[in-house]
């Protein structure tokens, strides 16, 4: 068997397909979804400057009250991303620090709002939050207040129910970084010498960071395009990008300032959202180096 | 060959199989290089080899899991390199098993009969009769996780064989037992595939576990057939270095083959050493290319050469020290360093060694000329290091203690 | 100590802030008053009452059963496919194509809606039950993939091998062997669906008419207007079923982790 005959002409097969039987297989699906979705969304782009040109685009970027929604809207994603920030971190501490049951508790509290429709939820704001609602009547009756505290038609209504639905998105992926950090980090800096407060700037808080960009990113991005809650809770005197677009189409039948608008956002979405993955990798930010999160 | 007379009743009559120049490519790593063989009905052969030689994929493309990229498989005369797995009906037992979790063990084995139209009546029985054949009776209504390592293996070997196979691929199934179950599921498998008649594919690395259970072994390294045979061929004939390296313990002498005179030496840096002319005239090895010549330990004697009962000079021997002497119950060996990184191995039946060889001192070891193999010296296999020199391990030491302490 | 205070001054405050607003939409739908007082001078079941005897609402709440129940078939069996094919298929562009599979869930919905309502106003489906049910399904598809994309890739691959080995040609392997292994992840990805159809808001807004209005839709037009509290009747029980499928998502998500 040293001396085999040498390497003589051997039938080669074709060469592997592109394409499998298996592969095929996601042909329905793919078409469907280019039929369902992409579709749309493109007749939507050439509606944007078909109707009736491109001009459209020029109204966009001329018109203050659209350029005072975009600038609106950036100002309400980023108040929302800080305020779920600021709440959401010691939530994700707490439920990293709790064992067994407390942190399912905390996971539940805070996921479980999630599989409520958002619309409901959005509803249980107006009734809290209205001149005659929930607050109001209870700061009355205790005499706290002698008139209705504005507390929605405007930017404080939009925040806080937009950020009692973007809660999860901030705290589940800093949860499962946090989760990720060795455990003997903590009391190690303690016992070299450093205060608790110390050992947390220096030591956690930069471990954590790839969580706390996802969640950002993540809350940031879902806010730009968010339409029901400031819908409701906001005023139609600012409006957001969102609710902008439904006026110009809906009320108003302007499809190509409406598409052009819708056109903007799509972008502006995108850019975040590559500009955000440039930093961070996704996979380690949404802890998916070990299985399940919470 | 094995061919029973089918305790099992009734058999499909088991046929051959031949791997005509098989090759695989991953990429630009050639697994399967080349790879031709052939196997009789009712055999029992081992595909042998470390990790990484092909054995596994060349399994699996006899399976139909994998196609080659070139050669033909056929069996029983027919082509059935483009056929689709499952219609092959081969059975196969794989490394992990892969009993279906939602299914019970008979459930399990009852699947391929299922799959293939045949009577609940019917496979009510078979399944009891494999699970009887198995050792596994009354054992049928559990689930796979309700069932040690040792059960699992011999439900997916039940599965494997109850629709009758022509032939029976097992992929390194002993792997993840221990020891003393892995050695009783040896005895397990080749008496079941006996009884049964079929013809088997097995694969390891074990060199063992092949030695134990096989008809004929088939070597593999980088994805191609080093030799074909016997446990015996291979052990006392061994191919290349390679083989002679990976069956058992060898001691292997290298240097340059000279064949003045017709006289067949062999000669090193420290010694001459004469070989068969039978042995220099092997394939590969001609005069002055550099070989190797590998004796197995039970050949050689420490002693002197019987010299004046040795006229033919029939007797090689070099001198050495020894390095280690392990009492192993029914063997003594010894481990003999004989200068320049060469180590021999040499096994002596315990009542027949000699009168003095304590370590550290200077032995000679002799051999009968023919039981030195001659194959090509191949520099990619390393020498085994089978002891560590004593002395060199103390020197290191004390040259370490001067470093430190002052002088 | 440090805990202690955090516990006490945001987990508590917080966890009233997520969870008080949808119950006392709940308590308020069990009011006796037509205002919206809380606590309630009264409790009956006035609105829920009102909920099923004005078509309204009762035609809204059929149409929105039929649109999910026939989106989570569609989105299922598509979504399960298509799963198949990328995990276990050999295709170009593969990051491209699993990518474009989810895309439905990074756009944003307004723009979607706004899209599909172009195009179905261009074929005259505004307003019709398919438009709805192709809509939702769309949206649902990048959940159902995910969900058995997932329980494909840890499952071991051998047991589709095994079978094929013993005789199974694939459509049975796949049959007797994978779907058994992955049906968890598909209930899970079926129950996600309906979830996604069933509390849809903007899609179904741009997509309905008078005529054909799905619950969501419904509660959408009562809030702005204003009206009694059935709007909190339809809440709470839109909820309810919301949370009677999450039930089941946890039974089905739980029953997925136990190791195959």
């Amino acid at each position: 068997m040293i001396d085999g005959p040498g390497p003589a002409a051997l039938p080669v097969r074709a060469r592997a397909h592109l394409v499998d039987g298996w592969g095929l297989l996601t042909l329905p699906g793919v078409g469907f979804l280019a039929l369902a979705f992409f579709v749309p969304l493109a007749g939507m782009m050439v509606r944007s400057v078909s109707d009736p040109s491109p001009a459209n685009y020029l109204a966009v970027a001329e018109t203050p009250v659209f350029l005072r929604s975009m600038l609106y809207t950036f100002e309400v994603a980023l108040l929302v991303t800080l305020i779920c920030l600021v709440l959401g971190y010691p939530w994700a501490y707490l439920m990293n620090q709790a064992a067994g049951r407390w942190r399912w508790v905390l996971a539940a509290m805070v996921v479980l709002p999630l599989w409520s429709s958002l619309l409901v939820r959005t509803y249980a704001w107006t009734v809290l939050l209205r001149d005659s609602g929930v607050v109001n009547q209870l700061l009355e009756r205790i005499h706290l207040i002698g008139q209705p505290l504005p507390l929605m038609g405007n930017t404080l209504g939009v925040a806080i129910g937009m950020t009692q639905l973007m809660l999860p998105f901030m705290v589940l992926p800093i949860f499962a970084v946090l989760r990720q950090i060795d455990v003997d980090l903590l009391p190690a800096a303690e016992s070299l010498g450093a205060r608790p407060l110390a050992a947390f700037v220096r030591v956690l808080w930069p471990l954590s960071l790839p969580g706390v960009f996802a969640g950002c990113l993540l809350v940031f991005v879902v806010s730009l395009g968010f339409f029901i809650t400031p819908a409701l809770l906001g005023s139609g005197r600012s409006p957001m990008l969102s609710q902008l677009i439904v006026e110009q189409t809906n009320v108003l039948f302007h499809f190509g300032v409406g598409s052009a608008l819708a056109v903007v956002l799509l972008i502006v979405t995108f850019a975040v959202i590559w500009l955000g993955t440039r930093f961070v990798p996704w996979t380690q930010a949404l802890g998916y180096g070990e299985s399940d999160r919470a | 060959m094995r061919r029973a007379p089918g305790g099992f009743g009734g058999f499909n009559e088991p046929a051959a199989l031949t791997l005509e120049r098989v090759t695989k490519a991953y990429g630009g790593l050639t697994a399967v290089d080349d790879v031709s063989l052939e196997v009789r009905a009712g055999e029992f052969v081992t595909l042998l080899g470390p990790s990484g030689s092909g054995k596994t994929t060349t399994l699996r493309i006899v399976a139909g899991l994998v196609r080659a990229d070139a050669g033909r498989i056929v069996a029983r005369g027919n082509d059935i390199t483009n056929m689709p797995a499952y219609r092959r009906d081969i059975g196969i037992v794989f490394q992990n098993y892969a009993l279906f979790p939602h299914m019970t063990a008979a459930q399990n084995i009852a699947f391929p009969l299922k799959v293939r139209g045949v009577t609940s009546t019917e496979i009510d029985a078979r399944v009891q009769a494999v699970l009887h054949l198995v050792r596994l009776s009354g054992l049928g209504d559990r689930f796979p996780r309700q069932l040690s390592g040792g059960q699992q293996q011999r439900v997916a070997l039940a599965r494997a064989i109850v629709f009758r196979p022509w032939l029976l691929l097992m992929d390194e199934p002993l792997g993840a037992l221990d020891k003393k179950l892995r050695e009783a599921m040896q005895l397990e498998i080749a008496r079941i595939s006996r009884e049964v008649g079929v013809t088997v594919l097995y694969v390891t690395h074990d060199q063992e576990e092949a030695l134990a259970m096989s008809d004929r072994i088939a070597i593999f390294r980088h994805g191609r057939v080093e030799q074909v045979g016997t446990g015996e061929e291979l052990y006392e004939q061994p191919a290349s270095l390679f083989v002679g390296q990976f069956m058992g313990e060898s001691t292997v002498l290298r240097g340059v083959l000279q064949t003045a005179s017709g006289d067949c030496v062999v000669a090193g840096a420290r010694w001459r050493i004469r070989v068969a002319p039978e042995a220099c005239r092997r394939v590969g090895v001609r005069s002055g290319s550099r070989v190797a010549v590998v004796v197995r330990p039970e050949r050689l004697r420490i002693g002197p050469a019987p010299g004046r009962s040795d006229p033919g000079g029939r007797f090689n021997c070099v001198s050495g020290t020894v390095l280690e002497q392990m009492y192993l119950g029914s063997v003594r060996k010894y481990v003999i360093d004989l200068g320049d990184g060469d180590q021999a191995i040499v096994r002596a039946q315990v009542g027949t060694e000699p009168p003095t060889a304590p370590v550290r001192g200077s032995v000679q070891i002799s051999w009968d000329l023919s039981h030195g193999v001659v194959v090509a010296d191949d520099r990619e296999v390393e020498p085994a290091v089978h002891a560590q020199d004593a002395r060199s391990a103390q020197t290191e030491a004390t040259g370490a203690g001067r470093v430190v302490g002052a002088p | 100590m440090n805990r202690r205070l955090l516990v006490y001054g945001l987990v508590v405050p917080m966890a009233f802030f997520l969870v008080a607003p949808t119950i006392i939409v709940v308590i308020i739908s069990f009011s006796s008053s037509s205002i919206l007082f809380f606590p309630p001078p009264g409790y009956g079941l006035r609105w829920y009452d009102q909920f099923f005897h004005v078509s309204t609402w009762t035609d809204a709440a059929a149409t929105s059963l039929k649109v999910a129940t026939g989106s989570m078939l569609a989105a299922t069996t598509l979504g399960t496919v298509t799963a198949l094919g990328l995990v276990r298929g050999r295709y170009p562009a593969r990051g491209l194509v699993n990518g474009l599979m989810l895309s439905p869930l990074i756009v944003p919905t307004v723009i979607v809606a706004l899209g599909m309502y172009i195009l179905y106003l261009r074929a005259h489906l505004v307003g019709t039950l398919l438009a709805l049910m192709v809509a939702h399904s769309t949206l649902s598809l990048p959940y159902v993939v995910i969900n058995v994309a997932a329980a494909l890739r840890t499952m071991d691959p051998t047991m589709e091998l095994a079978a094929q080995s013993l005789g199974a040609p694939p459509l049975r392997t796949f049959l007797m062997v994978t779907l058994p292994l992955i049906l968890p992840s598909v209930v899970a990805g079926a129950l996600f669906a309906f979830i996604t159809s069933w509390d849809e808001v903007v899609v179904s807004l741009f997509l309905s008419t008078p005529f054909l209005q799905t619950l969501p839709v419904v509660i959408w037009t009562q809030v702005r207007s204003d009206v009694d509290p059935t709007v909190a009747a339809a809440s709470s029980l839109v909820t309810g079923v919301s949370l009677l499928v999450l039930l089941g998502l946890f039974s089905a998500r739980r029953r997925a982790n136990v190791p195959g």
